[in-house]
């Protein structure tokens, strides 16, 4: 019985061309990243020819040596200017690995240096971070025995485009959702077939929670469907050959107190990467949409409460709508406050946990920490179910 | 014998305002009975009651013997319904409609949709989309959902609500066959007698959310009075000019009309008289009115046979 009346929900959402239609939104804003990522790997900057790259790296180098010679040994610009040229030669030696496939030894020469920078960086007390990611990057690639991807030149990866387009298309996502859930109880109420629907066997609760079931379910649903048509077309336009590269994870910001260039004593976010790891592209990817899933429910269960209580479809996805572009613009003018991490629009980007440890893009130390942010929104769903719920069983069906 | 619908004290408040107050009811299998009342007399909200959608302030009602609230699913399994105008899934189609009731009822076997759509005739336009039927058909849909599950108890809220003459008269035709043939039992709203005389045993009145009375439709057809309506054009001359006359009672005026009443037998003289007075009549008609002059003064004359 509660199965049929699922089943009877979905047919309602996928007759009414609910779904159709935001897969479709969708997967134009997917193609259009396609597209964009197109046109700046091929077209606006168009793989370079090797001896072009090499002779590039060799006027840097020389360029480099001769800035060395003008500058204090141990000064500020000095460390910078050596950091940059260390980089430079593996640069060059890497041009060589393509040549000859030695690409672990570049490998290993990179972990040395990466390795003896932090020591030195931190015995200094000096922010270390993309160090950490690099180093757990070669050493993935040596552990696993996995080509890395400089080894193919004006290669772009597909999975990577899968992600990042998800990453991006959050707030999108999360609209598409209103779009679908927002009239899955108002609509019967202002249609009147809420009458059709109450008049029989199953009760309320029931009822509403069968459409509960469905506003989850599509919503995992579209996020899975775009996932997939999006990966088919990255993979068709880019390949998939990327699906085992490294991404480097778990990477966190601490505040540290340090004396700035006039003396005075302020808080600056340090990287931590002691719990830094890699790990498969293809993994990163389902990471990132498992922590985009918890969100998007989030804002379906919103919507759905909002479908309750407001009669009419339009107020429930007015006030959604609101609450999100409200949240982004909120974000965007505040920048950093502990009041964004009450608000459920922020944890839009819980996936930035993974790379940073903070949900706001420009404040990376949060107080509150993934489990945190989970609990936050698990308290935002149980509420509003709550309210979704009291209101509807004692409700008068007066249309 | 055990009512297929039951209403115990029943009364709603709603923003302190009652709106139905206690209110007795029976119906029993196989029988239709009429509920009449003046729009805004209560009649649409002790039917959102009966069905389930809005909860009475206090009182009790069963549904072949099963409380609404307390053991809804019971209760609602033996109810079709349509509850004003039949509103369907106007993206589905009729057939798809159909089905999703069939889940939600459980027990609806598969040769039901066929039949049911055979018996309402809507055969040949049932897999199209309820978007392209007009008012007749969907209303013929609305009481194939309501059918569907074969209930004991049907309750319809003005049924006929921009109905064409055609579909009235089928309408009629199938509740009296449901309830004769397969003892359904029938409950039907309407502001106008005439139209609930064609087809109940009897009718429940109710007027500013109080039952009036229930009466068989004879009892009701006995009591009447007649009464005679002339058209004229002074009617105000012809008001005064009846009032002077022994045998015509209760004279009032209408617009162009005239009410009063009198033997049947002394309106030829009436005719003359107006005549004489030099009154043009236009039309002369008797109308019988079943209810007390002081329910006709509050529903505006609205009821009348």
């Amino acid at each position: 019985m509660f199965r049929g009346l699922v089943v009877n929900e979905w047919l309602k959402l996928i007759h009414k061309r609910r779904f159709v239609l935001t897969t479709a939104i969708f997967l134009a804003f997917s193609l259009y990243s396609i597209g964009n990522a197109y046109y700046w790997n091929y077209v606006k900057h168009p793989p370079k020819a090797p001896a072009v790259i090499e002779q590039e790296l060799r006027s840097a180098i020389t360029n480099t040596n001769k800035k060395l010679a003008t500058v204090k040994p141990g000064s500020e610009e000095w460390l910078s200017n050596t950091e940059y040229l260390t980089d430079q030669k593996l640069n060059l030696e890497e041009q060589g690995a393509i040549k000859n496939g030695q690409w672990q030894v570049v490998a290993k020469k990179r972990i040395a240096v990466l390795e003896k920078r932090i020591s030195e960086k931190e015995a200094a007390e000096k922010e270390v971070g993309w160090e950490y990611e690099e180093l757990a990057k070669n050493k993935y690639y040596l552990a696993h025995n996995i080509t890395p991807e400089w080894m193919y030149p004006g290669k772009v990866g597909g999975v990577e485009g899968v992600y990042s387009v998800f990453g991006s298309g959050a707030l999108l996502l999360a609209l598409m959702i209103v779009l679908m859930v927002a009239d899955i109880v108002s609509g019967e109420m202002s249609d009147g077939t809420v009458k059709l629907l109450l008049t029989r066997p199953p009760g309320r609760w029931k009822i509403l929670t069968a459409k509960y079931v469905t506003a989850v379910t599509s919503t995992i649903a579209l996020v899975m469907v775009g996932a997939l048509i999006t990966l088919a077309l990255n993979g068709l336009v880019f390949g998939i050959h990327d699906y085992n590269q490294p991404e480097a994870v778990g990477k966190k910001y601490i505040a540290k107190a340090v004396q700035n260039e006039l003396g005075i004593t302020e808080i600056r976010p340090f990287a931590d990467g002691s719990g830094v790891k890699a790990i498969p592209r293809w993994q990163f990817g389902l990471a990132i949409l498992g922590l985009l899933l918890i969100p998007l429910i989030t804002v379906a269960t919103l919507t759905f409460a909002a479908s309750v209580i407001f009669n009419t479809p339009l107020v429930g996805m007015g006030l959604m709508t609101a609450a999100l572009m409200g949240g982004v613009i909120f974000e965007a003018r505040m920048g950093s406050s502990t009041l964004l991490l009450a608000n459920f629009v922020t944890y839009l980007r819980l996936y930035a946990y993974l790379v940073t440890g903070s949900p706001v893009e420009g404040d990376p130390i949060s107080p509150v920490n993934l489990a945190g942010a989970i609990a936050i929104l698990v308290a935002y769903c149980l509420v509003s179910l709550a309210a979704a719920y009291a209101v509807f069983k004692r409700r008068d069906i007066l249309v | 014998m055990q009512p297929v619908l039951e209403l115990k004290q029943i009364s709603k408040k709603i923003k302190k305002r009652d709106i139905v107050i206690d209110i007795n009811l029976k119906v029993f299998p196989g029988e239709v009975m009429g509920f009449l009342g003046p729009n805004g007399a209560g009649k649409t909200t002790t039917i959102r009651m009966i069905t389930g959608l809005i909860r009475p302030t206090s009182g009790d009602i069963y549904i072949s013997g099963h409380h609404v609230h307390q053991h809804r699913a019971q209760a609602m399994a033996q109810l079709g319904t349509i509850v004003e105008n039949p509103e369907l899934y106007k993206f589905l189609t009729g057939r798809q409609n159909l089905q999703q009731f069939a889940r939600m009822a459980g027990h609806v076997g598969p040769g039901r949709i066929a039949e049911i759509s055979e018996m309402v005739g809507l055969t040949g336009r049932i897999d199209d989309k309820v978007r392209t039927y007009s008012l007749g058909m969907r209303q013929r849909l609305g009481l194939a959902q309501a059918l569907l599950h074969r209930p004991r108890l049907l309750v319809l809220d003005e049924p006929t609500n921009g109905m064409d003459p055609q579909s009235m008269r089928e309408l009629r035709e199938m509740i009296r066959k449901l309830a004769r043939e397969e003892g359904i039992g029938v409950f039907i709203s309407s502001h106008q007698l005439a139209e609930v005389q064609q087809v109940a045993d009897r009718v429940a009145i109710i007027d500013k959310g109080l039952i009036l009375r229930v009466e068989s439709l004879e009892q009701l057809a006995n009591e009447g009075r007649q009464q005679l309506v002339v058209t004229v054009n002074k009617p105000q001359q012809a008001a005064t000019l009846c009032s002077q006359l022994v045998y015509c009672h209760g004279v009032k005026v209408e617009e162009d009309r005239i009410i009063m009443e009198l033997e049947p037998e002394r309106t030829p003289e009436l005719v003359r008289e107006l005549v004489r007075a030099e009154i043009d009549v236009y039309e002369l008609t008797r109308r019988k009115f079943i209810l007390e002059d002081k329910f006709i003064d509050v529903t505006g004359g609205d009821i009348h046979v």
